[in-house]
C-alpha cells in the first residue's frame, strides 16, 4: 500500500492525528518505533492489589522487577513513578536519541503509545483565554475536544471545576472517590464558600478513563492496579486507538524504524529517512504528506536535523512541578475501602486575585509500595514500617502543576554527533529567579488552604525541571509566523505539506496538563489534512 | 537477642583496610548478612527463598565495591547484630544514603513482594487513641537508639571497631 500520509508516533497525538485521515478513507503509515513490555505485562493477574499482594507469589518479578530495578536509590527523580512494568516506555532513548543538560530532566519515549502508556489520564480543555493567541479560536477547537473525548472515553462531574474544564456530550459518570479523597472533599464542601472567594475550587477527577464499557473495553474495576497494568483497558492508551486503526485496510503500522529527517520532493510530495532498529538499514518512505507527532523533543531533532540548522536555538516552555506529601487528619481512626483506584481522585484550580494560577490533583498512596515511602523517611526500618502502617491510609499527595512561558533561559538546540555518533539535543532550562519565587510563594498560599481542609504538608519535593513530563514550544503556532513556527494547520514554516501534531506547537503551558488539548489539535490537524487531501490542495 | 552464627568462620575475615579489603568483605560476610538484615527486619529467621532474592538484589545493584566507610559499617553491623536498629535508627538520620540503608531497604522490598509478609507493609487503620499510643511507644523506641546509634555510629566511623 502506497501512502498517501505518514504519521510519526503512535503516541497521543500520532494516533488522534491518524484517525481522521483513515476515517476519511485515506492510505496512512504509522511509522513507530514500537517498544512494548513482554515481560511484566503477561504476569499480572486480572485482580485487586490486596489480592495481588497477598497470593501471587510471581509479584516480586513485576514489583521490584528482574534486574530490581523497580527499587530506586538517590533522590526522587523524574520518571520515579514508572514501575518496572512501565519502565520500557523510557527504554533505548538514551542510546537512540541522547540529550545532553545540566539543569533539564526530561523523559522521552520509543514505546507504543509514546508516554501517554504511562499517563495519568488527566483529561483537561484548555479555556479560551488559555487559548489566547493561537491563529483559532476555542469555539474551532471545541468539537475536536468532543471527539476525542468519545473516542479515548473520557469520565467526571458536572461540579466546582466545570466553569474550567467545560462540559462534553460524550462525558461519562466519574469514577468513585476513596475514602481519603471523601473526606477532603466533604471539608471543602463545608467551607465552599470562603474558599471559592479565595480563587480555591475543588471537584471530582476529570480523567480520560472510562467508568462504563465504551468502545470494546471494560469500564473501570476498581483493582487498583493501574501503576502496573491495563488489565481492564478502562484507562485511556494510544495503544487502544493504535488497535482501531489497524483494523482499517488503508491503515498500515510500520514498527522498528526510528526517523531521522525528511525532505520535499521537487515534484510534489515528502520523503522520509528512517533507519530499522534491528538492522541498522536506512529506508525511505515516500507520501504526499506528513505529520510529524514523535513528541516535542523527539520532533525538534526531526524538524531542526531535516532542515539543516545545527546548533540554532528554538524555545522550549515545560510545566514546573512540586510534589507534597500530606497528612489527611480527616482520616484518623477510620479503616480505608479497599475498593479503590490509583489515579488523581480530586482536582483543584486554584487562581488567587493577586497571585499566579495553579492546578493541583490529589492523590492516595497505597500502591506504590511503602518501601518507597521509607525510603524518604528518616527512621530505622522497624519503626518505619510500622509509622507507616498507621499513616498510610492518612497519606495523600498534592502534585502542582504550574504554567510555563518561553523565557531567554529555555531553548534546545542540536548539535551534530562526532564520527557517525547521533546529533545531540542540548536543551537550557533555567527560569528566571522571580518565575520560581511566584511559584514558590502561591505554592504556600495553595497549601494553607488545604491545611484548613484538614490536610498537614509534610514537605515540597521538586523532583527538578523536566519533571511534568509536559513539554512545548519548539516550533509555536503564530499566523504569519517565521522560520521554525507553524501555520494555524500547523503545517511548518518553508513546508508545503510537513504538518506538526504534538506539544511542539504550543507557545506556553498553562498550569493544566497538556495531553488531552494536544490530543484535540492532533485531531484537528488531521482533519483539516484530510479535507485538504480530498479537495487536492496536497 | 538471638546469637547469629556467622556462616564462615571469623578467621576468614577481611580486613576492610587491605587494598581491596572491602570487595573481599562483601564476598565473605554476604550470606551473613542477609541473615542478620533480614532477622532484624522480620524478627524471624528468613525463609532461604528470601534470602535467595536479596542475594540476587545485592548482586544487580550492588556490583561497585563499598566505600571503605560502607564497609566497616557493614563488617561491624554484621559481627554484632545487636547493633544493627541502633545504627540504622543513626544511618536514617545522618547517613540515610549509606550503603546499610540501602541494604535495609532492599530487604524490606524483598519481604514487602513476598505474600507470606505482604500484611506487615499494608495501611492499617486504628483508632485515634491507638494511634496516639503506639506513635508514643515509636517514638520513644526511635528517640532511645537514634541516641545510642549516633554514639555508636561515631565510633564506628573514628575507626572504633576494636576486633
Amino acid at each position: 500500500m502506497s501512502a498517501e500520509v505518514l504519521v510519526v508516533g503512535s503516541g497521543a497525538s500520532g494516533v488522534n492525528a491518524a484517525f481522521p485521515l483513515v476515517e476519511a478513507g485515506h492510505r496512512v503509515t504509522l511509522v513507530d518505533f514500537g517498544n512494548t513490555d513482554r515481560t511484566y505485562a503477561p504476569l499480572i493477574p486480572h485482580q485487586p492489589f490486596t489480592e495481588v499482594r497477598q497470593g501471587d507469589a510471581r509479584q516480586h518479578r513485576y514489583f521490584l522487577g528482574d534486574q530490581f530495578e523497580g527499587v530506586p536509590f538517590g533522590k526522587i527523580r523524574v520518571g520515579a513513578q514508572l514501575t518496572p512494568p512501565r519502565m520500557h516506555i523510557s527504554a533505548d532513548t538514551a542510546r537512540w536519541m541522547p540529550l545532553d543538560s545540566n539543569t533539564f530532566t526530561p523523559t522521552e519515549s520509543l514505546a507504543v503509545g509514546g508516554l501517554a502508556a504511562g499517563w495519568g489520564a488527566g483529561a483537561f480543555p484548555f479555556d479560551a483565554h488559555e487559548l489566547e493567541g493561537l491563529p483559532f479560536t476555542h469555539a474551532d477547537l471545541a468539537p475536536h475536544y468532543d471527539t476525542v473525548a468519545e473516542r479515548v472515553g473520557v469520565s467526571g462531574d458536572r461540579d466546582d471545576l466545570l466553569p474550567f474544564l467545560g462540559d462534553s456530550q460524550a462525558m461519562q459518570p466519574p469514577l468513585d472517590i476513596d475514602s481519603n479523597a471523601e473526606a477532603v472533599l466533604s471539608r471543602y464542601q463545608r467551607k465552599r464558600e470562603k474558599l471559592n472567594a479565595a480563587g480555591f475550587f475543588m471537584g471530582k477527577a476529570r480523567l480520560a478513563v472510562c467508568s462504563r464499557p465504551h468502545r470494546g473495553r471494560d469500564g473501570h474495576a476498581y483493582r487498583d492496579m493501574e501503576f502496573w497494568a491495563d488489565t481492564d483497558r478502562s484507562v485511556y492508551r494510544p495503544q487502544w486507538t493504535l488497535e482501531e486503526l489497524k483494523r482499517f485496510p488503508n491503515f498500515r503500522y510500520l514498527d522498528r524504524r526510528f526517523v531521522l529527517s525528511f525532505s520535499e520532493r521537487d515534484g510534489g510530495g515528502v520523503s522520509l529517512l528512517a533507519r530499522h532498529a534491528d538492522t541498522g538499514a536506512d529506508e525511505r518512505h515516500d507520501a504526499h504528506a506528513l505529520v510529524l507527532a514523535a513528541g516535542t523533543l523527539g520532533t525538534a531533532r526531526i524538524v531542526l536535523r531535516s532542515l539543516g540548522r545545527y546548533g540554532e536555538r528554538v524555545p522550549l516552555v515545560c510545566n514546573p512541578y512540586t510534589y507534597v506529601p500530606m497528612v489527611n487528619l480527616g482520616m484518623l481512626g477510620k479503616a480505608p475501602r479497599d475498593r479503590r483506584h490509583s489515579l488523581t481522585q480530586l482536582e483543584v484550580v486554584y487562581h488567587p486575585k493577586d497571585g499566579v494560577g495553579m492546578h493541583g490533583q490529589l492523590y492516595s498512596y497505597r500502591s506504590l509500595l511503602m518501601f518507597k515511602l521509607l525510603k524518604e523517611a528518616p527512621l530505622p526500618l522497624r519503626e518505619g514500617v510500622q509509622v507507616m502502617q498507621l499513616l498510610m491510609p492518612l497519606v495523600n499527595i498534592l502534585g502542582i502543576h504550574h504554567e510555563d512561558s518561553p523565557g531567554p533561559g529555555k531553548s534546545v538546540a542540536l548539535h551534530r554527533g562526532a564520527d557517525g555518533a547521533p546529533d545531540r539535543l542540548e536543551v537550557r532550562y533555567e527560569p528566571a529567579a522571580e518565575e520560581e519565587r511566584a511559584q514558590s510563594d502561591g505554592e504556600r498560599a495553595l497549601l494553607r488552604h488545604f491545611l484548613g481542609l484538614g490536610c498537614v504538608p509534610l514537605k515540597r519535593i521538586r523532583p527538578g525541571h523536566g519533571s511534568s513530563i509536559h513539554y512545548a514550544g519548539t516550533f509555536p503556532m503564530r499566523e504569519g509566523g517565521g522560520p521554525l513556527t507553524v501555520d494555524g494547520d500547523c503545517r511548518l514554516h518553508g513546508t508545503r505539506n510537513v504538518y506538526l501534531a504534538d506539544g511542539s506547537v504550543f507557545p506556553k503551558l498553562p498550569s493544566k496538563g497538556l495531553t488531552f488539548t494536544m490530543m484535540a489539535n492532533a485531531d484537528r490537524v488531521g482533519t483539516r489534512l484530510a479535507r485538504r487531501l480530498q479537495g487536492g490542495h496536497v | 537477642m538471638v546469637k547469629v552464627r556467622p556462616v564462615m568462620p571469623a578467621s576468614r575475615a577481611v580486613s576492610t583496610s587491605e587494598p581491596g579489603g572491602s570487595a573481599l568483605a562483601e564476598l565473605v560476610f554476604a550470606p551473613l548478612e542477609a541473615h542478620v538484615f533480614l532477622r532484624y527486619l522480620l524478627g524471624a529467621e528468613p525463609p532461604a527463598e528470601v534470602v535467595e532474592r536479596y542475594r540476587a538484589a545485592n548482586e544487580k545493584l550492588f556490583a561497585e565495591p563499598a566505600s571503605a566507610a560502607d564497609a566497616r559499617l557493614l563488617d561491624y553491623v554484621t559481627r554484632r547484630p545487636w547493633a544493627l536498629p541502633m545504627l540504622d535508627a543513626a544511618a536514617a538520620f545522618r547517613r540515610p544514603d549509606s550503603l546499610l540503608r540501602r541494604k535495609l531497604l532492599v530487604g524490606a522490598a524483598v519481604l514487602e513482594a513476598t505474600p507470606d509478609f505482604t500484611a506487615r507493609f499494608l495501611p492499617q487503620a486504628v483508632s485515634v487513641p491507638r494511634l496516639v499510643l503506639r506513635g508514643a511507644l515509636l517514638g520513644l523506641s526511635v528517640a532511645f537508639k537514634l541516641v545510642v546509634g549516633l554514639i555508636l555510629l561515631s565510633m564506628v566511623e573514628a575507626g572504633g571497631d576494636e576486633r
